[in-house]
């Protein structure tokens, strides 16, 4: 009869451990699965909006000195790209093409890049574009569009 | 009994194992997470400092050239040009995050109040867009001859080669005839070779009846036309004789705590830019332009009108001083430092702070100071409490 008894108990009290583990590992699960759906601010995501702002400023900084148009009018596309090699962080791969108003490629003689294509194929290419109103107050308009991702 | 008491630790040890195990594994499931939050608040809050620093012009707008400084009077701080467009920086505010600047600076707890920066760190530095490296393979003065093989090599921020860089040479030579001192320039210009390497060679003969006294070289480097550097080569360092500094349209010398302790006499003063080179002053050897221990004469200040329009990179002295071991000569040097290096601020700010933070935010944007491009870096982190 004791035995019997104590039988009893001793199962209930497996089943209250098997309880407590299936409870934690519900509760631990729960989280695991809300933690999917939480949005969290991806970092190669505000990397490229600082590299929108990094593009800007050389490009801007370039333009006070009058050398973009310079370098636009008597096409030294090795100079720009000297320039931009210089002037952003060395890790940071850049392609800068030249349109006209009619979006035909200027440089196309001379590609104005560093860093292979495969590079450009990733989802986190920052991208700026900046127009350039012309040469010396001669008005004809040029638009660069820089794209720029972190190597 | 025994079995039911079995069955009670078991449970406690199994609750034990799986609370400590959650205990570990919540957190970590969610520190990517959280590190990505840190991460863009460190962002939003290092944009934020950067911009201010580099886009507003602070007040009162200016505050960096208030002679005699007080960094208490200063409000708001920014270090851009009240009357200039996107990123041109004063050159006057900037040269106030010079550490131990004769002429005042600001410390970097007031930097840190003014910005609102408490429990952040950030250290910022404004160098060239590349390095010059100049080495010496003769550097001879003699009275009447000077030899001069230098080579320039000139390196990106990496260390890596800048070719068909065009490096100016300018070579300054002061002479002696007499008690005259007289100043003569050569102008050379090379470019780099493809390992960023060129050589500048120059024997010269000492004008009949004159002396060789010095000499100093400057370096002007530009890649593409966008990026200038100076970088001299003199015999004297230059905080051997007098610290050259300007602020507004004065410019103040003080004398440094070195030996020999020989009164000196200003003899002349030469604005040296990017476009220019212009003779400023010429000194009379009088009490008007001495400079020693002695009371009255440790400060030498000077208005030159149209200065801090013209915003010179360099200026270029010749003092009458006392060399270590050679008597008593004409002494040329630059300053004020560190532009004689190329930089304007070398480090400012905590240089250890970001080693032990475990978010730290890098940012860099090109700024234009008297008309050259310089790269300004900012590293913030958040200070452990």
């Amino acid at each position: 009869m004791r035995t019997e008894k104590s039988r009893g108990k001793g199962r209930k009290g497996q089943m209250r451990i098997i309880e407590a583990l299936l409870a934690s590992f519900l509760i631990l699960f729960a989280i695991a699965f809300v933690n999917l759906f939480a949005l969290t601010p991806t970092s190669q995501t505000y990397e490229a909006s600082e590299l929108e702002k990094v593009g800007f400023n050389v490009l801007h900084d370039l333009d006070e000195q009058s050398l973009l148009e310079r370098y636009i009018q008597y096409r030294e596309w090795a100079n720009f790209t000297a320039a931009l090699t210089v002037s952003l962080p060395t890790d940071v791969y850049f392609n800068l093409t030249v349109y006209d108003l009619n979006w035909r490629v200027v440089n196309t003689a001379a590609p104005i890049s560093y860093g292979t294509a495969q590079v450009f194929s990733s989802s986190f290419v920052a991208s700026v574009v900046y127009i350039v109103p012309g040469y010396q107050g001669v008005y004809s308009p040029k638009i660069l569009v820089l794209q720029l991702v972190r190597g | 009994m025994a079995g039911e008491l079995l069955d009670y630790i078991s449970s406690l040890a199994v609750t034990g194992v799986v609370f400590i195990s959650a205990v570990l594994v919540i957190p970590s499931m969610n520190y990517v997470s959280l590190l990505q939050v840190d991460q863009q608040q460190l962002r939003n809050v290092a944009e934020q400092v950067f911009k201010t620093m580099l886009l507003e012009p602070g007040y009162p707008v200016d505050w960096g050239s208030t002679d005699p400084f007080d960094q208490n009077s200063v409000n708001r701080i920014g270090f851009a040009d009240e009357n200039s467009t996107l990123y041109v920086l004063d050159s006057d505010k900037v040269q106030r995050l010079v550490a131990n600047n004769p002429i005042g600076s600001i410390e970097y707890d007031r930097v840190r109040e003014l910005l609102g920066l408490e429990g952040y760190g950030f250290s910022l530095s404004i160098v060239p867009p590349f390095d010059v490296a100049v080495e010496n393979e003769e550097f001879e003065v003699a009275p009447s001859r000077v030899d001069l093989e230098l080579d320039v090599t000139v390196l990106n921020v990496k260390g890596g080669p800048i070719p068909n860089a065009v490096v100016e040479t300018t070579i300054i030579y002061s002479t002696k005839k007499g008690d005259n001192a007289r100043l003569y320039v050569i102008v050379e210009k090379s470019l780099t070779d493809r390992l960023g390497v060129c050589e500048v060679e120059k024997h010269t003969d000492a004008p009949s009846e004159e002396q060789f006294s010095d000499v100093i070289v400057v370096f002007r480097v530009s890649v593409a036309n966008v990026s200038s550097l100076f970088a001299v080569y003199q015999r004297v360092p230059s905080n051997d004789i007098a610290e050259i500094n300007y602020v507004g349209d004065n410019i103040v010398l003080t004398v440094p705590e070195v030996t020999p302790r020989g009164a000196r006499w200003v003899d002349n003063i030469i604005d040296f830019d990017w476009e220019s080179f212009i003779s400023m002053y010429n000194g009379t050897r009088s009490n008007d332009d001495k400079l020693t221990y002695g009371e009255g004469y440790k400060v030498w200040s000077h208005t030159f009108r149209g200065l801090k329009h013209g915003a010179p990179s360099l200026l270029i002295m010749g003092f009458w001083a006392v060399d270590a071991g050679e008597g008593r000569r004409c002494i040329l040097i630059a300053g004020p430092n560190p532009n004689l290096f190329g930089s304007r601020v070398l480090q400012y700010g905590d240089p250890d702070g970001a080693k032990g933070a475990r978010c730290v935010m890098k940012l860099q944007r090109d700024v234009v100071i008297s008309g050259m491009t310089y790269l300004a870096e900012i590293i913030v982190w958040k200070e452990l409490s």
